[in-house]
């Protein structure tokens, strides 16, 4: 099995090149930042890409989404230690094979890798139920109501967002403003798009003055 | 020899422990994160230094091992914001393997 690492970690990047060589697994390159892990898998072509998120520059979703633009096949398994709920459903649409934690311990780690070099998909347990949670909210919000019309309710953050978006706050301010990163926010927009059927920032904006959500000052 | 007790069974813990195993001068023995089996190995082996995933520990656990045994090395490393903590109060932010075997012989 060939595997390419992806991690600005240092001590971490050492210490799992060393620990899979020693499980027989070949690493035949390691990236410091998402633009390496796009250009060093596109050159390298390994069997398996174990990429980190928060990396400096291009995140590790971002260098998902550009590989599997390039390369749909190749295999991608998030290694992070974010249980963030936005950042492994932002993973698993960009394509990722799987997400797994750094808490991982090594046996079922590896064993994980194995499953993934057989095409199977790879979610730390202790996700699998955040997943599932997703999608049958997803569901709800896309059955219809009683009478035909669509009953849908936004979660407090996303309320939260769609105020400040109406605000004419950008992302980076919103992030800023909530203590969040700035993909937290990208990803309730992108909920909130999806659950109020809207198409881009404006029409969030009408939305929300429609529902009386902009304060007035 | 210098001896370092290595605590938790995480990935992060195992790639540390091929790393400071492949230094000949470090002599590592592995402990869970439980704080009395911890203060078990500190008694019986005696180790230089304990190196732990701050994660993985409460914070009071920390202090009270470190008031416990002050003249041990005591090591945090935070794999989330990448810092290694020394808890004499030194810290060095993205730490390198050369760094932290450094400061276990320094």
């Amino acid at each position: 099995m060939k595997i390419l690492l992806a991690d600005d970690h240092a001590l971490f990047l050492e210490g799992l090149r060393n620990l899979l060589t020693l499980n027989g697994i070949q690493v035949i390159g390691t990236a410091r930042n998402g633009l390496e892990a796009v250009e060093r898998t596109l050159q390298l072509r390994p069997d398996i890409v174990l990429m980190d998120i928060r990396m400096p520059g291009c995140d590790g979703i971002t260098a998902t989404r550009l590989i599997k633009t390039e390369w749909p096949d190749c295999k991608i398994v998030m290694l992070t230690t974010s249980v963030e709920e936005p950042d492994l459903v932002e993973a698993i649409r960009s394509g990722a094979n799987g997400y797994l934690l750094k808490t991982l311990e090594a046996g079922p780690f590896l064993t994980y890798l194995k499953g993934v070099e057989r095409g199977e998909a790879a979610i730390s347990r202790e996700l699998a139920g955040t997943l599932l949670k997703v999608v049958s909210r997803q569901d709800e919000t896309e059955k219809p109501g009683r009478n035909g019309a669509e009953k849908v309710q936004l979660t407090a953050r996303q309320t939260e967002i769609l105020q400040l978006v109406a605000q004419g706050f950008s992302n980076k301010e919103i992030s800023r403003c909530l203590s969040v990163s700035e993909h937290t926010v990208k990803y309730h927009l992108g909920e909130i798009y999806q659950r109020l059927n809207l198409k881009n920032r404006e029409q969030a904006v009408e939305s929300a003055r429609k529902n009386g959500l902009i304060r007035k000052t | 020899m210098t001896r370092v007790l290595l605590c938790g069974n995480s990935l992060f813990v195992a790639c540390l422990q091929t790393i400071l195993e492949a230094k000949p001068t470090l002599d590592i023995q592995l402990a869970d994160t439980n704080p009395e089996h911890i203060r078990k190995h500190i008694d019986v082996w005696k180790p230089d230094a304990l190196v732990l995933e701050t994660a993985l520990m409460k914070t009071t656990a920390v202090l009270s091992i470190l008031q416990d045994y002050p003249h041990m090395k005591l090591i945090g490393l935070d794999i989330e914001d990448h810092h290694l903590m020394v808890f004499s109060g030194s810290a060095a932010s993205e730490p390198t393997p050369e760094q932290l075997i450094q400061i276990i012989e320094g």
